[in-house]
């Protein structure tokens, strides 16, 4: 066991040596300057290039936050799956649940001293919506004039924008004692854009500008650690930090650029097969700082089989709303110009998760889960897969 | 094994760490463009006059002129759809004149007319005192009108008294039972003189002697008629035929002589006559014996003027035609809206007369070949649009190159300059027709994005920089 966690520890260090060396790549046009590029107005004569481009960055700036901020804030796997305490009346080491415990939610039973396990996740999104627009129909107007009095405009600057992200993530839990352990998640991220502006004036489509780009990289790694400071059975309470650090390339996309570091409370119930979870935390620095709240309910189906379903929700403080704005043409008379834009709008995100966690073998874990929105705020997908395998080196 | 399979497997990943972009910008779409209704032909006494901008709501306009019998451009700006009035000052000019108007760079044609001038020809004529018929010529613009009128009772009005452009007036004379006597047609204020001899009767009685006369194909002096006349008869003398010509005694009082010549006759035998207060004087000339002779070897031909403007809407012109005596030439037109009204052919001296028709299309040059000389007609344009492409243009900070292509009738002359110190026009600084433009720029070492504009063609063509720390957008 000592061994192999040696082993396990060194090729870890030799694979975060190489993360390092290769984020130090030279970027050619970054993610964020071909955004920036596809809804900056070029066609529409609105005798404000300033404000156009002001309006433009803030644009860019609230789909790269929101980018980012689902980029950065995927939950990796839980501290769940199989959890270990040592029986003082055996003087030996048993499983503390039957229940592998819920998917993004903490749990307050740990990993147990000198358990350790490694797993690895993926997902694959492909954003749909952002703040309620489509992103992929051509109605995300980023400009437009419309004659004042009028509900169409004769002028409109149109965007659509394919945003899909695949990551993988390496996770890796140890327990330092009964009582505390330590994980890390190490995502790697492939994220691609692929857009086009279109000018419609007074009903002639043309199409204005193309732009596609593909960022391959390191993720913001994860590192997080959780003390167990009640227990009962399987039912606890914990405490938690977790911090994300900005490894990933902040004008791909791929990082928040900042540190960012969560504390957070964790209470776990568990009763013959069903246990109740929830956890509270608060988010410093990062993309944004946020409350972040979630609630899990899970049930344990077979004895190698737990069912989960989730509520996992964040207020974002800084990250902005798309909103779109509406000032008269400096030089045109009864001309009004509609730029998208932001607003300094706290954001509310909810989302609902349901899987389950199944122990195919000895103890491999596999588990399968969905996201679903239940908020329009935000950059959204309709259904967000992962797929987890984690091994436990019991 | 595994878990190090799977960490060697992220580290292959992150080593593959990479991005890649590709974006691509379509020319700008031409927006906003102006239609122009062309004010109706404005009078040569001057006056106000107005024309149509047709465009969307939404779209600005300036208005200018650099003509300066055009003024009071009102309004001078506007936007959408809109009538500006102008004022024309007077045409002092012989023929119309044209002048443009400058809408956002589409240009309308502003014609005034000139005040309308006539030749009226011949300018006098002698009748006989049993009376005839006669025509008067009236040459002028086919705008102007005129009307004529006979101020003597025994000068009739035969075909229509009022007219436009050119024509032709008949007239009969009633015989004449009395003494020589004078009346005029007057036609758009100008008199067109005709005398009618007087009636031979007992008082006045007139005669002549001889009564003819062969004269030699070389031509030459004729001998002298000798006209026998009371004191008071007054009689006149007229030549009926070209090759005829009185040299002295064309009119007189009482007795009297009249002197000819007749010129050397190249073809066959011919007559013609000299009407001497109502007596013939015939005049026969044997036919050439000797194959006509050619051309002087010296035959040179000038003409004058060489070329001629011709206003939008057409017009008539004339060219005179110099040589010497026996050189014949002929005038021909070398384009359709070109046409020889008169003097299609002569020998020595000449005028030749043409028509332009009104043009309807891009500015045309066209020729007519007088007596071997070119003949150069330009006619401008009835209206020259002009488009250019893109009309805005962001560039990055480091200095560089562009272009701008302007479209336009093949016949449309455009120009274009720099509006800014950064901005250079290296190429295509004027043309006629379809163009580029090509312009340079300097380095943007501001901390600031600028703007800065070309004009072409009358448009603006607009150039953004980039801050030196901006982004690449291409």
């Amino acid at each position: 066991m000592t061994k192999a966690l040696h082993h396990y520890a060194v090729t870890f260090a030799m694979a975060c040596l190489l993360v390092l060396v290769a984020s130090a790549a030279d970027a050619q046009q970054s993610i964020s300057d071909v955004l920036s590029f596809l809804v900056t107005n070029r066609t529409i004569p609105t005798d404000d290039f300033v404000r156009d481009e002001q309006a433009a960055i803030a644009t860019r700036d609230t789909i790269s936050k929101l980018l980012v901020l689902e980029l950065a804030t995927l939950p990796s796997s839980s501290g769940g799956g199989f959890t270990y305490l040592l029986d003082p009346t055996l003087g030996t080491v048993i499983r503390a649940s039957d229940s592998f415990g819920p998917l993004f939610t903490e749990r307050s039973l740990l990993a147990g001293k000198g358990q350790a396990a490694f797993g690895m996740s993926f997902s694959s999104i492909s954003f749909d919506n952002i703040d309620g627009r489509s992103l992929r129909d051509g109605t995300l107007v980023s400009t437009a004039s419309v004659l004042r009095g009028e509900a169409t405009p004769f002028d409109i600057e149109t965007v659509t924008l394919r945003i899909r992200t695949d990551t993988m993530t390496l996770n890796g839990t140890v327990g330092i004692t009964d009582r505390f352990d330590v994980s890390a998640g190490i995502p790697f991220i492939r994220l691609t854009l692929q857009g086009e502006r279109v000018d419609t004036y007074r009903g002639r489509e043309l199409l204005q500008a193309t732009g596609s780009a593909s960022a391959n990289g390191l993720g913001d790694v994860i590192v997080r650690a959780r003390y167990n400071v009640y227990r009962s059975g399987a039912s606890g309470l914990a405490v938690g930090a977790e911090t994300r650090l900005p490894t990933g390339r902040e004008e791909d996309l791929l990082g928040a650029g900042s540190l960012s570091f969560t504390p957070r409370f964790i209470a776990s119930y568990e009763e013959d097969r069903v246990g109740i979870h929830g956890e509270m935390g608060y988010t410093f620095r990062g993309v944004s700082e946020a409350l972040t709240y979630a609630a899990a309910v899970t049930a344990v189906a077979a004895p190698r089989v737990t069912l989960v379903g989730e509520l996992l929700g964040r207020r974002l403080r800084a990250v902005g709303q798309l909103a779109e704005t509406t000032l008269p043409h400096p030089r045109l008379a009864g001309v009004d110009t509609i730029r998208l834009t932001s607003s300094d709008e706290t954001a509310d995100r909810l989302l609902f998760v349901a899987g389950f966690k199944w122990n195919i073998a000895s103890t491999w874990l596999l588990t399968a889960n969905v996201l679903r929105p239940l908020t329009d705020v935000g950059l959204n997908a309709q259904w967000v897969p992962r797929v987890t395998f984690d091994y436990w080196f019991h | 094994m595994k878990g190090i399979a799977l960490v060697l497997f992220a580290a292959a990943c992150v080593c593959g760490c990479e991005t890649s972009s590709v974006v691509s910008q379509a020319p700008n779409p031409v927006k906003c463009q102006v239609t122009l209704a062309a004010p109706p032909m404005m009078d040569p006494g001057g006056g106000s006059g107005s024309f149509a901008i047709t465009t969307q709501p939404e779209c600005a306009w300036d208005v200018s002129t650099s003509v300066s019998w055009i003024s009071g451009l009102t309004p001078a700006t506007g936007q959408g759809p809109a009538s500006v009035s102008f004022r024309v000052a007077a045409n002092d000019g012989a023929s119309t004149r044209d002048g443009m108007i400058v809408v956002n760079g589409e240009q309308v044609r502003v014609s005034q007319r000139a005040p309308c001038r006539y030749d009226v020809g011949p300018s006098s004529q002698n009748v006989s005192a049993s009376g005839n018929s006669g025509t008067i010529n009236i040459a002028t613009a086919s705008d102007c009108a005129w009307t004529a009128a006979s101020d003597a009772s025994w000068i009739a009005l035969a075909s229509s008294a009022a007219g436009n452009g050119n024509g032709t007036v008949s007239f009969t004379v009633a015989p004449n039972s009395g003494g020589t006597r004078s009346g005029a047609i007057v036609v758009a204020n100008q008199r067109a003189t005709i005398t009618q001899a007087g009636a031979d009767g007992p008082a006045c009685s007139v005669t002549i002697s001889p009564t003819s006369q062969s004269v030699a194909a070389a031509g030459g002096a004729g001998t002298p008629i000798t006209v026998s006349a009371a004191g008071s008869c007054q009689w006149t003398a007229t030549s009926g035929a070209t090759w005829i010509t009185i040299n002295s005694g064309a009119t007189g009082t009482g007795n009297g002589t009249v002197m000819f010549s007749v010129a050397a006759n190249t073809g066959a035998a011919r007559t013609g006559t000299l009407t001497i207060a109502s007596r013939v004087f015939t005049v026969t000339q044997g036919a050439s014996s000797s194959p006509a002779p050619p051309p002087p070897a010296s035959c040179s031909y000038s003409i004058s003027p060489r070329n001629d403007n011709v206003p939008m809407l057409g017009g008539t012109g004339r060219v005179d035609v110099s040589t010497t005596d026996a050189c014949a030439w002929t005038a021909s037109s070398n384009a359709s809206w070109i046409t020889v009204t008169s003097g299609a052919s002569g020998t020595g001296d000449g005028r030749v007369g043409y028509l332009v028709l009104p043009n309807v299309g891009g500015s045309r040059t066209g020729t007519l070949t007088i007596a071997g000389q070119t003949f150069t007609v330009t006619q401008p344009a009835l209206v020259c649009s002009y488009s250019i492409s893109p009309g805005s243009q962001r560039v990055e900070s480091p200095a560089g190159s562009g272009t701008v292509t302007v479209s336009t009738s093949s016949t449309c002359p455009w120009t274009a300059q720099s509006n800014d110190s950064w901005i250079t026009v290296t190429s295509g600084a004027s043309g006629t027709g379809n163009g580029t433009v090509t312009f340079s720029y300097t380095a943007n070492t501001g901390n600031r994005d600028r703007e800065g504009t070309l004009t072409v063609a009358g448009r603006n063509a607009r150039v953004e920089q980039r801050e030196p720390s901006g982004g690449s957008d291409d």
